[in-house]
């Protein structure tokens, strides 16, 4: 894998380079012919190189090192250090006490206060000189640090620390401010000790965390600043490095024309470059390495992390991409810790650290991994479970199964492995348990301090909102209740109300899917319970897989009734489905679908509408009454008796309506038979209270029903009854409707000059009698004048010959003599009537009327008596005796009674008048 | 979970899981059958809680380990695990309170979904209509209409008990256990 890519910058330049330095997109070269070549390099808009300056003969040998500070160029030319101006390439000036300088290193400017000057560092044989260089670049000599041996390779640590290589001797720091030596590694220990020499080829790389990598030949040890060996780790080159360094996150070292850059974790080699006669490699302007030959130069620009990582990615190679983003981003050890975490919620409590993107990249390339583990390797289990670990969105995971992805129709062939489909069940369950904690998250908002939680995205989590969430889940989770595997919600899913349910649609679709392939018996369970299942997608597997009961359990969990019943044709489920359903919200559905009931059989269908437990209201009855009245007077009756008989329904319009419908039957039946039923026999049979008999007509029943009916029922309006009956027939019903407006002379009428019916008369009568009430108190005098009355001309012939005898109007006068005014009915008489007949009626008369003066003079008596008691007490209690003092008080107002009028009562207690009438 | 498989030589141990809303008298039950004991206090369960009794069975020792659920915080609370591995179910509603008869359904579908068994239609299920002792007139839920539901769910056995009283407590946990029993024998074969 690429991760630098090359960029020459000095191509086949017609001197020899002997040494160079860049700075600020300047590139110094020094030649070997002692001329000074100075580049401007820009990198925008393109990338651009060109001679800006040159200074022959600029030294007075060859120059074998350069080095850049406070503006200044400092070279050591032929063994003295020389300083120019920056600018202008002129010399300032040369010091004459660093003769025998072999090497120079400026402290870098990240290593120092911004304030102080610049130091740098001069080998010159067995010392090394500090130089601080000040703004105007005039050097003085600060420091003179004594070393074991002439420092081949010097490198600062820090302001105070200088690390140097000796290939025998091997590699020590000196201090500046003691001025004492460390030994990090002595060549006469072991690990070096094969190729001890002065060929021996050394270098010193800085890593992070002030660690270092150190090499002698083609062995590497890393070892802590202190010189303390990190003995779980070397290194091997593949040949001697003639130079190394560190560029985050790897190590490079130039061998033998070719740089062979190594990945700090794992040692292996990431990229090798071949530079043909490359001699020195070091970090230069922007950091980026530079290569030297004795004629090119070339820099190394590292690819983009991002862009590597891709091209790990491309190559399946999840682990290295994983591991690149690790070193990358995280060189402490704390920080990688955090990785093991990445899934858990801890991690938001120390996470200040760690930038978003870091952590979205880890999650991508795992996911990636997992994806790969799945469709590639088929280890589901594992690519599902990692994908749950990272809280993937459930949709990703559906994704992973071309049957079921969201993404569409796909060419990818379904994933049917068993294992697979098992995991995912499994997965979209806990899932499902997940969202419905979401889901009731957001209906209470005011439980929670909802608000209070920033949408992950946007602001970095502070202590307290961590905390917040750790409280949400542990609310919802069983944890706290001793209950096995809990379920904190997934920080990244508390998302909102919207995508909740989006997501448990997702999840309760697939689940049906999954379901209907792996265990049909839990369908019909799942479309029962509280479910978000897709209903288009829903229908279409449920009709697929022929689970059309499962089907319609979902339309009725949906509240799709509606669709439920279309897809039923069987009477008896329809009637199960009716009778499941609320007749108040969906009577519109009954008097729809209960066709097929009604018509294999009517009180199946009747019972539909009769056997509920809701309060129906009004509005739903009449609706149903409407319904029935356009099916059938039969059903309409039928529903209105449920109503008055069961629900004691006191709507007047039932009542007239029940009624109407009856007389209508009667005057069908009655035209539609030739002979009139009306068989006056069985008419008395009519007002008897007694169960009719078996042999009775259907007609015959009807009418008592209806005279039943209109003889109990108080709901009625017979004032707009009266004129639905007919004239001629059903008389006996209509006397029943005009004893209930009083209009007796009609009833009395009808009862004997049309229906010569003196028996019905009479207890008609005896029904309606009322002596308080004055039409009601003289009927029975109204009946024996219609007895002994002229004969209508309307009557018919048939009844004029059933004049009632004298002997039944003379027994009558007896039995209810005493309800008629006696003149009254005297005066009625017939002259021609024997006075020894009426003995018995007069004698009656008589006794009640004496009964009835003595009675009241009875009571006139027991009347005065009591007045007389009562006199009797008021006399006793005025006569009772007060005395006044002082001291008596008035009961109501507690003040003396003194000279005041008063009052006195029975139990001694004295008030003034004016406070009793208070 | 359960102690399955012919290599375990230790007693087979059946877990039972109670089910039922909130009040009808799961604890109550399970109280009377393990501890033989009965409070008038009500004291909801929070989460689970389980009692273990050994029991014999056609001459067989087992250990049964019933778990008592919230009726107040249905099935969200406890994870799939919990009812991964439940050799029975045990139903349990209050005659005097038809609601928590219409709830049955529910809590038998849920309790399908999480323990996801392989035949779901053979599952063992027990009803048990508790509070029998109290008043006839106050039963909202009729011996027949149970029976008629215990019969449509696939022959469930039902029934009527008080823990109370104890009346029918034995008997309902014994035919739990054989029944659950019968099951494992089945899935071993
Ligand atoms: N009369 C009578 N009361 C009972 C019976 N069983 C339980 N109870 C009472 O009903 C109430 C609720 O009983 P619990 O056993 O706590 O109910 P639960 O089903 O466990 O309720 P949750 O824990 O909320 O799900 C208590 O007051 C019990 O005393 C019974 O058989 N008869
Ligand atoms: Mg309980």
């Amino acid at each position: 894998m690429d991760v630098v890519v090359v960029q020459c910058l000095i191509e086949a330049l017609p001197m020899a380079i002997s040494t160079s330095v860049s700075y600020d997109g300047r590139l110094l070269i020094a030649t070997t012919s002692q001329s000074l070549l100075k580049y401007a390099l820009s990198d925008s808009p393109s990338f651009d190189i060109r001679l800006a300056d040159s200074r022959k003969d600029f030294a007075k040998k060859n120059v074998e090192s350069m080095a850049v500070a406070s503006g200044f160029l400092l070279a050591v030319d032929g063994g003295v250090v020389a300083s120019f101006s920056l600018d202008s390439l002129t010399l300032r000036e040369y010091i004459p006490a660093t003769k025998g300088a072999s090497l120079l290193a400026v402290c870098p400017a990240e290593s120092r206060e911004a304030s102080e000057n610049s130091l740098v560092a001069i080998v010159v044989k067995k010392r090394i000189l500090i130089y601080s260089i000040s703004l105007d670049g005039s050097m003085r000599c600060v420091k003179e640090l004594a070393t074991p041996e002439r420092a081949h390779i010097l490198v600062w640590l820090n302001a105070n620390t200088i690390a140097c290589a000796h290939p025998k001797r091997g590699y020590f720091t000196v201090a500046l401010d003691s001025n004492s030596t460390t030994d990090l590694f002595k060549f006469n220990n072991s690990l070096f000790s094969a190729a001890t020499g002065a060929s021996a080829k050394i270098g010193i790389a800085i890593l992070p965390k002030g660690q270092l990598l150190l090499t002698r030949n083609n062995s590497g040890v890393f070892v802590n600043s202190d010189g303390s060996p990190l003995i779980e780790r070397d290194l091997e080159w593949s040949g001697p490095p003639d130079s190394i360094t560190y560029s985050s996150p790897y190590v490079m070292a130039l061998i033998a024309g070719a740089v062979e850059v190594r990945s700090l974790t794992t040692g292996g080699v990431v990229q090798r470059i071949d530079f043909p006669g490359a001699l020195s490699m070091s970090v230069g302007g922007e950091s980026l390495i530079h290569i030297a030959s004795s004629n090119c130069i070339w820099r190394l620009l590292p690819v983009s992390f991002e862009d590597q990582i891709e091209h790990l990615i491309a190559s399946n190679q999840f682990n290295e991409a994983q591991r690149l983003i690790e070193e990358l981003e995280f060189s402490s050890e704390d920080e990688k810790v955090l990785f093991g975490w990445i899934s858990s919620l801890h991690v938001f409590q120390t996470k200040k650290k760690i930038e978003r993107g870091q952590i979205s990249n880890i999650i991508r390339v795992r996911g990636l991994y997992a994806h790969h583990m799945f469709t590639v390797e088929r280890k589901y289990e594992e690519a599902i479970s990692l994908l749950s670990e990272l809280r993937a969105s459930p949709i990703d995971i559906v994704n992973l199964f071309p049957q079921f992805s969201l993404l569409g129709p796909s060419s990818d062939p379904p994933v049917t492995d068993k294992t697979a489909l098992a995991t995912l069940k499994d997965y979209l369950l806990s899932q499902r348990q997940i969202l419905s904690k979401l889901r009731r998250l957001h209906q209470r908002p005011n439980n929670l301090p909802w608000n209070q939680i920033p949408p992950p995205s946007t602001s970095p989590l502070t202590g307290t909102t961590a905390a917040t969430i750790a409280a949400v889940s542990s609310l919802f989770s069983g944890s706290d209740h001793g209950v096995p595997d809990s379920i904190p919600i997934p920080e990244n899913m508390i998302a909102n109300a919207d995508d909740a349910l989006f997501l448990s649609s997702v999840v309760d679709t697939t689940l049906l899917k999954v379901y209907l392939l792996v265990n049909e018996g839990l369908v019909g369970s799942l479309v029962r319970v509280e479910n978000f299942c897709d209903i288009q997608e829903a229908e279409n597997a449920l009709k697929q897989s022929r689970k059309y009961r499962e089907l319609i359990d979902f339309y009725y969990g949906k509240g799709l009734h509606r669709k439920a019943l279309e897809n039923l044709d069987e009477p008896d489920a329809i009637m199960q489905y009716l009778h499941r359903l609320n007749i108040v919200a969906h009577v519109d559905l009954f008097l729809e679908f209960s066709e097929p009931i009604f018509n294999r059989n009517v009180e199946e269908g009747l019972n539909i509408f009769t056997e509920r437990y809701e309060d129906v209201p009004l509005k739903t009855h009449l609706r149903i009454i409407d319904f029935f009245e356009r099916k059938s007077a039969q059903l309409e009756t039928r529903y209105l008796e449920y109503l008055i008989g069961n629900l004691d329904s006191e709507r007047p319009e039932f009542h007239d309506r029940i009624v109407l419908l009856y007389l209508q039957r009667l005057v069908e039946q009655l035209t539609r038979s030739e002979s009139p039923v009306d068989a006056t026999e069985s008419v008395e049979m009519l007002f008897v209270d007694a169960e009719a008999e078996a042999s009775s007509s259907d007609f015959l029943l009807l009418r008592k029903k209806l005279v039943l009916f209109l003889e109990n029922s108080k709901f009625y309006r017979p004032e707009r009854l009266i004129s639905l009956f007919p004239d001629d027939v059903l008389l006996e019903e209509k006397v029943v409707v005009l004893g209930r407006l009083k209009m007796h002379r009609e009833s009395l009428f009808i009862c004997i000059e049309k229906l010569a019916n003196f028996n019905l008369a009479k207890r008609y009568c005896e029904m309606h009698y009322d002596p308080k009430d004055p039409t009601s108190s003289h009927i029975f005098v109204d009946l024996l004048s219609l007895l002994l009355g002229p004969r209508t001309p309307t009557t018919s012939a048939a009844q004029k010959d059933q004049i009632i005898p004298m002997s039944d109007i003379i027994q009558y006068l007896i039995r209810y003599g005493t309800f008629m005014h006696g003149t009254a009915a005297l005066s009625m008489l017939p002259d021609s009537l024997p006075l020894a007949c009426l003995v018995p009626f007069m004698e009656k008369t008589l006794q009640t009327g004496q009964f009835s003066s003595r009675s009241g003079m009875l009571a006139v008596n027991l009347a005065k008596m009591e007045h007389m008691h009562i006199q009797d007490a008021l006399i006793q209690s005025q006569s009772a005796l007060v005395t006044l003092d002082e001291e008596k008080l008035c009961a109501r107002c507690s003040k003396r009674i003194g000279n005041s009028v008063f009052a006195c009562y029975s139990e001694k207690l004295l008030v003034h008048v004016f406070c009793m009438s208070k | 979970m359960s102690g399955r498989g012919a290599n375990s030589r230790r007693r087979p141990m059946l877990k039972v899981i109670i089910l039922g809303d909130s009040g009808v008298g799961k604890t109550s039950l399970m109280n009377q059958y393990v501890n033989r004991k009965f409070t008038n206090q009500y004291k909801a369960t929070i989460g689970a809680d389980f009692l273990t009794k050994d029991v014999e069975i056609d001459g067989k020792n087992v250990t049964t380990q019933i778990w008592d659920t919230a009726g107040q915080e249905r099935f969200q609370s406890l994870g799939v695990a919990f009812y991964r591995g439940a050799d029975c179910c045990v139903l349990v509603f209050d005659v005097n309170n038809s609601k928590s008869f219409d709830q049955l359904d529910s809590w038998r579908d849920e309790f399908l979904l999480q323990a996801s068994p392989r035949d779901p239609d053979n599952f063992p299920f027990v009803v048990l209509g508790n509070k029998v002792d109290l008043e006839e007139s106050r039963r909202q839920v009729s011996q027949k209409r149970a029976l008629a539901w215990c019969q449509q769910k696939g022959k469930i056995p039902y029934f009527e008990t008080s823990a109370k009283e104890a009346i029918n407590v034995d008997m309902a946990f014994q035919t739990m256990a054989k029944n659950a029993l019968d099951q494992e024998a089945d899935v071993e074969l």
